[in-house]
């Protein structure tokens, strides 16, 4: 009688363990020490059978999601009229004036940067650096000649005999253990620069330093044209600008382009945004870019991973905010990012106005005749004003990562380009330049940049006979 | 069997009886007691964390039962542990899928754990007025929970191995 209730109780026991699925799972994840997989393996697919809820959520990078306010992954140009109609004038004469669309999902690298019109017979292999899992390979075995060589005609054919995925597992993972992994030597190097030796992070650092891996600003180091992030002398955009004024330019770098309006040699800033994040608000605090922009997700009945779909975080407020800010409604959690988010879109938009105010006076001071280094004084505050407002629209998060650094920037943008107009309008009543009339003229052009409907043709209107063009 | 029983001293049969009686309400005082502990509660994973960062608190003394149950009086206290205890059955077994993304106390718990609060620290709002807000935690968010986020672990160099282990998900609320 004892024996079997005994044997009733242990059976009624493990019952409870079956139902609740207490033990599957977690036994045969410890017999399995690693994958199996070749620790040189690069391709997405080979992880799929392995870590199945893993790879389906990863494939939801495929879908075209609603748009959020200001961003969204739907592929549409950057210059439709209710996100940014004038960057066809602010980036004339350079590759983004022509082509620049609302980024896609991971899964789309790959086909995304071969088709986008930037990519032409002089890219470099570096443009292929934040898009392919081969680039760890291709770097090993070609040294300088991956950053340097020619896009089109040997990095990427050689990149698909490797049989390469989009951004993917072995990108962040080793794929023999799956632990966390940094396959970038930018970041390394770039790190190393601010006195930080990756090799000490921790497991929070690396939910960061996976992503920083390629969200951060970067340029290509004349000498070998190797993707460089500008960090040595601080995150901030002010301290990046000293950089690129004082390192990058004894290095010989000076300019991504020189500005077709105002003939300004300038930079091109992209998506700094580990920078703004970490040391922004949550940053500070010790939250990752993975706490928000890989929540645990309940999947598989009631187990919990971390998403793999990669997405604003105004898309999963509940686990990606509700998790923290537990004692506030996600309403009202809402409400407050959009509030930020409103704040600093209309900023940005103020700022660049008055940058493209700025490109257009010192166009007339050239073709009125001012004084040479009134010119490039004016050009230099231009530059300035450009580069403070560009590392902010580049950056991913409409202000939510850092409100604070972004208003700075934009205010300090607006400031330095206001210095460039009240120098050349200075010269320009000089030269008895009716001001009157070129403002009549920027908005002129501004029109016709805003009204043509063929995206690809917005940046020929920038420039015409009153304003030529300075390339 | 009864003729037996019936047949034994009375007084024999009432100090079995007592005696019965004690060992059964003490199995049934330390069985309650006994589920409403920390121990207990911890025991499904999804308290992990939870239970982490109560046991880091500075009320790591006392049981959940003691702030998350009512203790107006025993039925009132029983009820609601009765109810309580079969939701989280419910949902730790048949009804896994309807467990939401993020756990978070209902407005029933709200009133209780605030009662609790007022409870143990009524010398405190008879001295300091506490008319502000509505509920204690509204300012006091991190007692006893949610002080960190993140256990120190994270803190630490990546524990090797440890994301293939959880490959298939993990339990923990977190």
């Amino acid at each position: 009688m004892v024996r079997k209730s005994k044997w009733a109780f242990m059976l009624f026991i493990a019952l409870i363990f079956v139902v609740s699925g207490c033990s599957s799972g977690t036994n045969n994840a410890q017999e399995m020490k690693t994958t199996g997989l070749s620790a040189d393996e690069i391709s997405n697919e080979a992880f799929k059978d392995l870590f199945p809820l893993q790879y389906e959520s990863y494939m939801k990078n495929a879908e075209d999601t609603e748009d959020t306010k200001y961003s969204g992954s739907i592929r549409r140009s950057k210059f439709d009229h209710d996100k940014e109609p004038y960057l066809p004038i602010l980036f004339n004469g350079y590759g983004f004036a022509l082509d620049y669309k609302e980024d896609r999902g991971h899964v789309y690298a790959n086909e995304d940067v071969y088709n986008t019109l930037r990519i032409n017979e002089k890219s470099i292999g570096s443009c292929l650096t934040c898009k392919s899992t081969a680039v760890p390979h291709l770097i090993e075995e070609l040294g300088d000649d991956y950053w340097g060589g020619n896009f089109l005609n040997e990095v990427w054919p050689k990149a698909e005999a490797m049989g390469h995925s989009p951004i993917g597992c072995s990108d962040c993972h080793d794929p023999e253990t799956m632990d966390l992994r940094i396959t970038r030597p930018s970041l390394i190097k770039a790190l190393a620069s601010t006195g930080v030796d990756v090799a000490n992070a921790t497991k929070n650092d690396m939910r960061n330093y996976v992503c920083a891996q390629c969200h951060v600003e970067y340029y290509f180091a004349p000498s070998n044209s190797e993707v460089t992030f500008p960090w040595a002398k601080g995150y901030k955009p002010e301290e990046m600008y000293e950089y690129y004024n004082t390192v990058a330019k004894e290095q010989g770098f000076e300019k991504d382009w020189v500005h077709n309006v105002s003939g300004t040699p300038m930079l091109k800033a992209q998506h700094p945004d580990f920078e703004t994040h970490i040391e922004g608000p949550h940053g500070k605090a010790g939250v990752t870019c993975s706490d928000c922009h890989m929540p645990y997700v309940r999947v598989d009945g009631k187990k919990k991973i971390s998403s793999h779909w990669w997405q604003s975080p105004l898309k999963t407020m509940e686990e990606s905010c509700g998790t923290c800010h537990g004692d506030r409604s996600i309403e009202e959690l809402k409400n407050r990012v959009m509030e930020i988010q409103d704040t600093h879109m209309a900023a940005l938009h103020e700022a660049e106005e008055v940058s493209i105010n700025a490109h257009y006076y010192v166009n007339r001071m050239i073709t009125a005749g001012a004084p040479e280094e009134k010119i490039k004084e004016a050009q230099e505050h231009v530059r300035k004003g450009q580069w403070l407002w560009d590392i902010i629209a580049a950056e991913s998060a409409a202000g939510f990562h850092n409100p604070q650094v972004a208003m700075d920037s934009l205010k300090a943008s607006s400031d330095e380009s206001y210095k460039a107009i009240l120098i050349a309008t200075e010269e320009l009543v000089k030269l008895g330049v009716d001001i009157e009339e070129l403002n009549k003229e920027i908005e002129k052009v501004k029109k016709a940049v805003y009204e043509e409907e063929d995206s690809t043709k917005k940046r020929d209107h920038a420039t015409n006979d009153y304003f030529p063009p300075q390339q | 069997m009864f003729e037996k029983l019936f047949s034994i001293n009375k007084k024999v049969l009432l100090l079995i009886g007592v005696f019965v009686g004690i060992i059964l309400s003490i199995v049934t005082v330390k069985g309650l007691a006994y589920s409403d502990s920390p121990e207990f509660c911890s025991s499904c994973h999804i308290m992990t964390q939870v239970h982490e960062s109560f046991t880091d608190s500075t009320h790591a003394q006392l049981s959940c039962g003691d702030c998350h149950l009512p203790h107006d009086n025993i039925a009132v206290k029983l009820t609601e542990k009765a109810k309580a205890g079969l939701g989280h059955v419910y949902y730790n077994t048949l009804g896994s899928d309807k467990i939401p993304s993020v756990l978070h106390a209902t407005d029933n718990s709200k009133e209780i754990i605030n009662n609790n609060c007022i409870d143990c620290h009524q010398n405190t709002l008879q001295n300091v007025s506490h008319d502000v807000k509505d509920s204690c935690s509204d300012c006091h968010k991190t007692v006893p929970h949610g002080k960190s986020f993140k256990n120190e672990d994270y803190f630490k160099p990546p524990k090797p191995g440890e994301l293939l282990e959880n490959k298939g998900g993990t339990l923990n609320n977190g």
